[in-house]
């Protein structure tokens, strides 16, 4: 079991965001209409990054793309929520995600086609690299600890939680800066549209979460938060059999993470796959979503989240395989 | 817990050997000379030439499975670093929580050419290369092959992304994720990072020449490299080192250079040596690329740092192999500390006057038991790993 605490995530989202998917289902506890498995119009979700300019200067933009763009935005808004806290040798960095700056690789790739090969654009390749959104966050918020960016498609957001366990509990880290990024790219359009088991649309954002160790609330500590600002997050190093319901139970596929309204008879919960399209970090958004629950409505004080293995299948397994993320109130 | 994170076995494939023994036999050699590779297709006015893998050295039935080349290269030398470790029979492993940690670039990014030259032509490519990255994310794949269940991880740190594989396995035993792993890194040459390095003009046109004043740019190469670390006690049977420290430390400055001064190699370096003396160590395996930044950075560090330690760069043998030059710089380090013998470093002749330190001109003896393995890479990461020889107890 991965014990970490957290606090408000930070989100970057495309179309309207969380709030029309959350509003009302909690206090009503009914479930919205089943659209889950139903193709929508192909209209994709692409994020507004706009607000950046609220942090960074315009030139200093300019040559970011925009999966950069997403994350340095995402890491941002964490910052500014927790000021001066995410800065410096003791603060490490991960982004985390299923395909990278994917679209830039994409881009590079026609500056070499329109182009030919020695007139390939160095800018746009030194964006491409996997890392590069890492660097900038880094250079902008001055975090001189550990960075680590990861690809670990539809187990990223598990796979990142670990690695941030592992920095704190070594005490290489005193916090860490925990972001999932994922944009779209030309060839996962390609593959939605020609895909048969794809629903929805495709969407894509960053969710950013703020990492301490679990020890951080018995800590003096100037900079320490007040303690009702913070959540533990326990999560399930691998998929077991789940003994409890939890309140949001999510199951991935090719093309991003859905909500599963089998699993979970009677509870409320919500969908975000309409809201902010599929992608493989679905499900961080989901855990943030169920995170901010607990801040929103003060009579929550437990909440949990269920990732299913792409293995399981819900509609017909009587037991509740997956990944386990439960969040308590301190 | 008790014990520290023991090397158990080294493996490395690379164009200076098909097995890590024949890689340090080479370095000892006359280093061989790179050369333009048919394979990348490359249009370029100047020559690129680069360290490819003999490809006869490559199973025929993997290399018309349609598995990446990063892929075969990483069975490849995680098959030895296993079987180097005594893992080399069917079940050996079954019961154990396995780790494996996967550093890339080329690996993990969605970067299939003929694929994207027909969407973009607006013809209807098959999606196979789509489902086949889908499939074949590089940890999840290296556990299938080998049927490890444990953490898994691919690191896309850039050029110290199996430097970091290797410490972020050596954590995750620490802190109770998994038994033991597997961890290091492969990449393969592609024609998107042999334009992208061309792009940037930071490729050398002749042999590379790390450290040298004539220095004009890096070879990249293609290759892969694993070890097994498993907590345990040193001097245990079997061990190949002690893995004594790990650093990482982000420079927070530019996205294609090292900061001027070396800022997060420095910090590495100091987290890496606490509680250690300059004469506990024996060399630094550098990351020693060949361009004019990186080699600045490292020497004025080192000249700072570790004044009088023999250190050199063994890229004149093996190119950059980027994703996985941290883990097989890692393996060179230990092979060394082991063999009590360094090389000199290859493609060295004149000293840079803006370094003031120079590299090893000639092979020589080593006797302290401590050994630094240097990475730097693209976006200010700075990754130090520290190998003990296995028999001597701090």
């Amino acid at each position: 079991m991965i014990e970490l605490l957290t606090s408000k995530p930070s989100m970057v989202t495309a179309g309207a965001g969380i709030e029309p998917a959350c509003s009302g289902d909690l206090k009503t506890g009914k479930e919205k209409d089943d659209k889950f498995y139903r193709r929508q119009p192909r209209d994709h979700f692409k994020a507004d990054t706009s607000r950046l300019l609220d942090f960074v200067k315009p030139r200093h933009i300019r040559r970011l793309d925009h999966f950069s763009q997403l994350a340095l935005l995402g890491a941002c808004l964490t910052a500014e929520h927790f000021p001066d806290c995410f800065t410096g040798p003791r603060c490490g960095l991960i982004i985390a995600g299923a395909y990278g700056p994917a679209a830039t690789t994409f881009a590079f790739l026609d500056s070499l086609i329109d182009h030919g090969d020695q007139l390939a654009s160095p800018t746009i390749f030194a964006n491409s690299v996997n890392n590069a959104a890492a660097a900038h966050i880094a250079r902008h918020l001055n975090i001189t600890g550990p960075t680590l960016s990861l690809n670990q498609g539809h187990n990223s957001l598990n796979a990142a939680f670990a690695c941030a366990a592992a920095w704190l509990v070594q005490r290489r880290v005193d916090l860490v800066l925990c972001g999932l990024v994922e944009e779209i790219n030309q060839a996962l359009l390609y593959g939605f549209d020609h895909c048969p088991h794809a629903a929805g649309r495709l969407g894509e954002g960053a969710v950013f979460f703020p990492i301490w160790r679990p020890d951080r609330l018995i800590r003096k500590s100037p900079a320490s938060l007040e303690p009702d600002a913070y959540r533990r997050l326990m999560i399930s190093e691998e998929p077991r059999v789940l003994s409890e319901r939890p309140r949001l139970v999510t199951c991935n596929h090719d093309f991003g993470v859905e909500l599963c309204p089998q699993a979970s008879p009677g509870l409320p919960f919500v969908n975000l796959a309409d809201s902010l399209g599929q992608m493989p970090i679905l499900n961080a958004f989901y855990l943030a979503t169920a995170i901010n629950w607990t801040y929103d409505y003060p009579g929550i004080t437990e909440t949990g989240l269920a990732y299913l293995q792409l293995e399981s299948s819900p509609e017909s397994e009587k037991e509740l395989t997956g990944l386990h993320y439960s969040i308590t109130t301190p | 817990m008790p014990g520290k994170i023991l090397i158990r076995g080294c493996g490395a494939i690379c164009a200076a050997g098909p097995d890590l023994k024949q890689i340090i036999t080479t370095l000892f050699a006359e280093p061989r000379t790179p050369a333009p590779s048919p394979r990348l297709r490359l249009e370029l006015k100047a020559d690129h030439p680069v360290f490819a893998v003999n490809h006869h050295i490559l199973d025929s039935g993997d290399s018309d499975s349609g598995l990446p080349l990063t892929h075969i290269l990483a069975r490849i030398a995680a098959v030895e670093a296993l079987s180097d470790a005594g893992y080399d029979q069917p079940g050996q492993l079954k019961g154990k929580k396995v780790g494996v940690c996967f550093g890339t670039t080329v690996g993990a990014t969605l970067n299939n050419e003929k694929f994207y030259r027909q969407l973009k032509a607006g013809t209807q490519p098959a999606l196979t290369p789509l489902k086949t990255h889908l499939k074949i994310n590089p940890a999840d794949w290296l556990a299938r092959e080998f049927s490890l269940t444990g953490p898994r991880l691919t690191v896309t740190n850039a050029c110290t992304s199996s430097a970091d594989a290797i410490a972020i396995a050596a954590d995750w035993i620490k802190s109770g994720l998994c038994d033991l792993a597997l961890a290091g890194g492969s990449d393969e040459l592609s024609r998107i990072t042999s334009t992208g390095f061309a792009s940037l003009l930071i490729t050398d046109p002749n042999p590379c020449r790390p450290f040298d004043r004539q220095r004009a740019g890096l070879n990249l190469g293609e290759g892969a490299a694993f070890v097994v670390l498993e907590k345990g006690e040193p001097g245990n049977r079997g061990s190949r080192a002690v893995l004594a420290g790990t650093a990482s430390c982000a420079d927070a400055w530019h996205l294609t250079a090292p900061h001027p001064e070396g800022r997060g190699l420095k910090r590495a370096l100091d987290l890496v040596l606490e509680g250690y003396e300059l004469s506990d160590l024996a060399f630094v395996h550098c990351h020693g690329t060949g361009t004019s930044n990186n080699d600045l950075t490292e020497g004025l560090v080192l000249r700072e740092k570790l004044p009088g330690l023999p250190f050199f760069s063994t890229k004149r043998h093996t190119g950059h192999t980027l994703g996985a030059a941290g883990a097989l710089a890692a393996v060179i380090t230990i092979s060394l500390l082991n063999n009590h013998r360094i090389p000199a470093s290859a493609g060295f002749s004149q000293s840079d006057p803006a370094i003031a330190v120079a590299p090893t001109t000639r092979a020589q003896s080593i006797d302290a038991p401590l050994a630094l393995s240097q990475s730097l890479g693209f976006g200010g990461n700075n990754t130090v790993l520290l190998f003990q020889k296995s028999e001597v107890g701090r």
